[in-house]
């Protein structure tokens, strides 16, 4: 981790084959 | 489009309060372009990339960077130092410094008041399940992928973290 910060860009989310990965977006930003 | 400016005309308070606003626009890219010509390096991600300088430079730029017009109306740079947002705690994790923290450490000897840096990662919304997650065979796909770096494998457990 290097940087503090997550932009809810989405792709580690898309990208995953397993559907491991869900990023919590904040209710605002949807 | 600097120039175009003077040719603009408003007709009412309303076409007025966009004049205005489109000047500051103007203002705030102008700053925006020189804020990142003045700083010779890469920093924050994609946030700032500079192709001609890609390494963070910590001995020269890691402190805030202020840009305002001088008295000719000229743009003009300069730096400010700034503390750590965070210090490391017990078992490596690192703890948020308190605003009164900030308060304390900037009396005597600092001239002017700092603004916190975050310097380390803490918390980000991705959560990972464990179950479902093959990062023990190998895969890294979600570290590669997120632009800013805030995934990664963590080793002891063989999960991104």
């Amino acid at each position: 981790m290097k940087y503090d910060e997550c932009w809810y860009c989405m792709p580690c989310e898309v990208d995953c084959p397993t559907g491991a990965v869900t990023v919590n977006i904040p209710y605002l930003l949807r | 489009m600097r120039e175009d400016l003077d040719q603009l005309v408003a007709r009412d308070p309303h076409e007025l309060m966009r004049a205005l606003e489109t000047q500051s626009i103007l203002d705030c890219a102008d700053l925006a372009a020189a804020a990142s010509l003045y700083r010779t390096e890469s920093r924050w991600g994609l946030y700032h990339l500079r192709v001609d300088y890609p390494e963070t430079d910590n001995d020269n730029w890691f402190c805030h960077s202020m840009h305002y017009k001088d008295a000719m109306g000229r743009i003009a740079h300069r730096k400010r130092a700034g503390r750590p947002l965070y210090r490391a705690g017990r078992r490596g994790r690192d703890v948020r410094l308190s605003p009164s923290a900030h308060q304390d450490a900037g009396r005597g000897g600092v001239e002017e008041p700092t603004m916190p840096i975050a310097n380390h990662a803490t918390s980000v919304p991705v959560v990972v399940d464990d179950d479902k997650c093959i990062a023990h065979k190998g895969c890294t796909v979600c570290v590669e992928v997120c632009p800013l770096d805030v995934l990664a494998i963590d080793e002891t457990r063989a999960r991104p973290t």
